[in-house]
């Protein structure tokens, strides 16, 4: 205490004066992103015992990534960061629709990829036996490859609907045609309110409804543009939303 | 495993790192979330249900996740399984110490169910039996070239040894041994259910059955308690493999010529350059039977492994090999490191597995010569000076850091190893004299009787008769050696068969923790920090005032380097006023070093370290993504990269190639680290 009171008569603090020091020299170059490690060691080298081991593990990597049930990775953008905030944000880094996230560049297959090994986005499940008592019961069908009938079904239901329209078409002439969207035109509306009685669908299809998009028969309707694309392409009806 | 951010993180990488990212990032929600069902695992993940099946699908398969279908409300709920998943990094070093042990062939078996998470003993054998098939087609077929080239050079390149004639009972043989050991278990349905839904279930069953739904007062509760731990204790047991194969009834003519022979080989030689040969003893195993890794028992070897390799760092070799083998005795015994205090009783522990210095003598592999690693020396060349003078030292050290237990002195060691110029250990006493009892019976240093079996020079092949006694006299002096050392690495407990030993293996254990808290705070606070820390590690918690004069360090540096340890979560501080004013002046600081807290620091920041090393690897291999990935062409999977590649891809391959070692070998000693602070 009674030390830093001898600087104070002059208004300075201790070993502060307001004296030009020539010495002295300002830092203003910005702090080193990486400055070297204070305490930085090589470590010891590897024994061959570590050797051998990390040869196993890398020989058992290789083999389940060259197996069935590896999934490669879909990430959009490899080089982002790892570090993310909130599970959305972590959701959003992968890809869900691979048509949307499209490379015109280098997605069209070409003649060199050919021997490229394939990706797996599911795991394979049919290609090893699996016993299935140990399994829980909702899992099963996917263990035995069932999973995808609903959809299939579904497809097929929207392929023969196609089909007959296109043969009800090719069958009338063309002033039948006329005849018939003008049909569809009037009849719509009503459809439309009796489906959605029935099927207890949302609240964006009652905009729908509002806007008519379908009583043009379906010829350009922008919001099932791309919904349409997901459905067929992931083949499994679009998303998880409707499970809860 | 603590759920910290940093395990979660590095469970996620991982798994990634393994199975892929469709498992890896259901894995990370459950891990995140705990136990879910499939409508919130979807709604969290937003992954399809289909894709959610498949990838929950494969996480059981490999025993990641843990599910249980609970018939009140119908759904079933998924768990991650953290430890199966951090067992993932560890899978190389269980490979490596299985094909040490039971070779190549046990390896292979172990990788396959390292592939598939579990399958049946029908998958092992036909996938066996395909191996061996393939690997006697390409033998023939490098035969067929070697003859065809050059009739007359007959052996150019070392042809392989002709396939097991009956490959169905040598992987019999090789799945039977390894349950025999423990190294897998044969699984069953319930094992599916997480160690809590167990718990619970039980619970609820017992309280159904004797209480009638709820129980009162204490005594009742208490009762309850005990009925549950012995229930587990039962289930647990049930699990467990018993040996219970059919024996196949071998007609004569065949078992003599096959079994016979091979029998004698595998005593003859045992290990022929590390090839070894599992005879067809007739063990068949029930085909449709589950087996998968037992992690526990997996983590028990390692540990042995690691104890010997501290043994051969401290004492030397051949003393490792012997302490090795005496592990391997009780290993059987030892069906898991660390108890789980749901599960067994904690404070009514069964007598601890022992063996005897005869056993281990039998047992000890013929190649290890016993006679090495000791050297005596007659009695008059001893410096019994220095040794009562160490002695003494230690003594007056303990005195003057003025410690209640916890020293050497209570342990009756009289056998003391002395590190001088050259190796001079002092071997207590002859053991041959005094039945090999008088181990611990006396405090004072007594120079040696008399000078027996001596150095390396002995004579190459005595009469069979005496080398055995001899050897079983040279394995007792390196059992005592082991006794001895500061380590404890033995206890003696009994005087059946020349001596019995037991190991206390939490000893062993705290004294390998500690010995890597010290270097860890020696590198990071330098000589005074390592000094403070070890003071108060012993001493308990001290005086702020105290610590000068005891450390033999300025006021004003203890108080820097106390502060910097404390920001790190090393050392902490406690104050305790003297009088209601809580003056600073009036108050005494206590600093004290929590080991535990320390550790449990120290874990996460291995955990941090680890999945910062994982990351690493992927950003390094995406540098060089394009050569990668020429190697992974299907037409070039298996060729060797120096046919096809330029001379600079070539380069880029082996740098890559170095990297992954390096920080491959940086995380298996990491995690080392891990399982010395968690596993142990």
């Amino acid at each position: 205490m009674a030390g830093r009171g001898r600087g104070r008569p002059g208004g300075n603090l201790k070993g502060i004066t307001w004296e030009y020091d020539p010495s002295i020299k300002l830092e203003s170059k910005p702090i080193e992103l990486f400055p070297p490690h204070p305490n930085l060691k090589r470590p010891a080298p590897l024994t061959d015992k570590e050797k051998r081991e990390i040869s196993q593990y890398k020989r058992l990597q290789s083999q389940v990534h060259r197996g069935p049930l590896y999934t490669q990775p879909t990430k959009r953008d490899a080089t982002a960061p790892a570090k993310t905030f909130g599970e959305d944000q972590f959701n959003r880094q992968y890809s869900t629709n691979p048509k949307a996230d499209f490379d015109p560049f280098t997605g069209v297959e070409t003649y060199s990829q050919r021997l490229q090994p394939k990706v797996n986005e599911i795991p394979k499940l049919s290609e090893r036996p699996f016993d299935k008592e140990l399994f829980p019961k909702e899992l099963w069908p996917a263990l035995e490859g069932e999973a995808g009938n609903d959809v299939r079904k579904h497809l097929d239901r929207a392929n023969e609907k196609k089909a007959a329209i296109m043969a009800g078409m090719k069958d009338k002439k063309p002033a039948d045609k006329h005849a018939r969207v003008l049909e569809k035109l009037f009849s719509v509306p009503v459809d439309e309110d009796a489906e959605e009685v029935d099927e207890d669908q949302e609240q964006d299809a009652e905009d729908d409804s509002n806007f008519d998009d379908e009583s043009m028969g379906g010829d350009y309707d922008a919001e099932q543009y791309f919904d349409n694309g997901e459905d067929n392409s992931e083949g499994e009806g679009g998303g998880g939303d409707d499970d809860y | 495993m603590s759920q910290s951010k940093h395990a979660v993180e590095l469970c996620a990488l991982l798994v990634d790192e393994t199975y892929g990212e469709l498992t890896s990032r259901i894995f990370t929600i459950l891990l995140r979330r705990g136990r879910l069902p499939i409508p919130l695992l979807s709604k969290h993940t937003r992954l399809s249900s289909h894709k959610l099946r498949h990838g929950l699908a494969v996480l059981v398969q490999e025993n990641l996740v843990y599910h249980n279908f609970d018939k009140d409300t119908n759904t079933t709920h998924y768990e991650a399984n953290p430890e199966a998943a951090y067992m993932l990094v560890r899978s190389g070093k269980i490979v490596e110490i299985v094909r040490s042990r039971y070779g190549d062939l046990a390896a292979g078996v172990m990788a396959n169910l390292f592939l598939s998470g579990h399958s049946s003993v029908k998958e092992l054998v036909s996938q066996h039996i395909t191996k061996v098939t393939e690997t006697e087609a390409k033998r023939k077929r490098e035969e067929c070239l070697t003859n065809g080239n050059n009739g007359q050079s007959k052996v150019h390149f070392p042809i392989q040894p002709a396939a097991h004639a009956n490959p169905t009972g040598q992987i019999h043989g090789i799945l039977t041994e390894l349950l025999d050991r423990g190294l897998i278990q044969p699984l069953v349905g319930d094992m599916f259910r997480s160690p809590t839904d167990t718990f619970n279930q039980v619970e609820k069953e017992i309280l159904q059955r004797d209480y009638g739904g709820s129980t009162k007062g204490t005594k009742q509760k208490d009762e309850l308690k005990d009925k549950i731990r012995q229930r587990l204790q039962d289930l647990r047991f049930e699990r467990e493999w018993k040996p219970k194969g059919k024996k196949r009834v071998l007609n004569g003519n065949h078992a003599n010529g096959v079994n016979g022979a091979s029998k004698r080989r595998r005593l003859s030689n045992g290990a022929v350059n590390g090839d070894y040969y599992f005879e067809d003893d007739g063990t068949r195993l029930d085909l449709n039977m589950l087996v998968r890794i037992n992690y526990e028992k997996c983590t028990v070897v390692l540990r042995n492994n690691r104890l010997a390799a501290l043994a051969e760092s401290r004492i030397s070799s051949t003393t490792a090999q012997v302490y090795e083998a005496g592990l391997q005795l009780i290993e059987s015994k030892t069906p898991r490191c660390r108890l789980d205090p749901k599960v067994d009783d904690v404070k009514d522990l069964p007598d601890r597995a022992t063996f005897s210095t005869m056993e281990v003598t039998a047992a000890l592999s013929k190649a290890v010569r016993t006679g090495t690693g000791i050297g005596t020396v007659s009695s008059d060349e001893i410096d019994t000076r220095k040794l009562e003078m160490s002695q003494k030292l230690r003594k007056r050290n303990d005195e003057a850091e003025v410690e209640g237990e916890a020293s050497e002195d209570d342990e009756k060691v009289d056998d003391v190893a002395i590190y001088g110029n050259g190796r001079l250990l002092e071997n207590g006493q002859g053991p041959q004299d005094h039945g090999g009892d008088n181990f611990i019976d006396d405090d004072d240093v007594r120079p040696t009787k008399r000078a027996k079996v001596t150095f390396e020079e002995k004579l190459p092949k005595p009469e069979p008769a005496e080398s055995r006694e001899n050897r079983m006299l040279q394995v007792k002096n390196h059992l005592l050696l082991l006794a001895g050392d500061d380590c404890r690495f033995l206890r003696k407990c009994g005087s059946r068969g020349l001596g019995e030993w037991t190991v206390d293996f939490e000893g062993v254990t705290q004294y390998l923790q500690e010995v890597e808290l010290d270097m860890i705070v020696l590198e990071r606070f330098g000589k005074v920090g390592h000094r403070l820390t070890r003071m108060m590690r012993k001493l308990g918690k001290l005086d702020e005032k105290q610590l000068p004069n005891l450390a033999l360090v300025k006021q004003k540096d203890v108080r820097t380097k106390l502060a910097e340890m404390q920001m790190a979560g090393v050392v902490d501080i406690q104050e305790v006023p003297r009088d209601s004013g809580r003056t600073t002046a009036r108050t005494i600081f206590l600093w004290y070093f929590d080991v535990e807290r320390v550790s449990t620091i120290l874990l996460d920041s291995l955990y941090k370290n680890m999945s910062r090393c994982f990351q690493r690897l992927d950003i390094e291999r995406r540098r060089v993504q394009d050569v990668l990935t020429l190697t992974q062409r299907t037409d070039l999977l298996d060729e060797d990269p120096e046919k096809y590649m330029v001379p600079e891809q070539l380069n880029m391959l082996h740098e890559i190639e170095d990297k992954e070692e390096s920080l491959l070998g940086h995380i298996g000693k990491l995690d080392e680290l891990v399982a010395i602070f968690r596993d142990y």
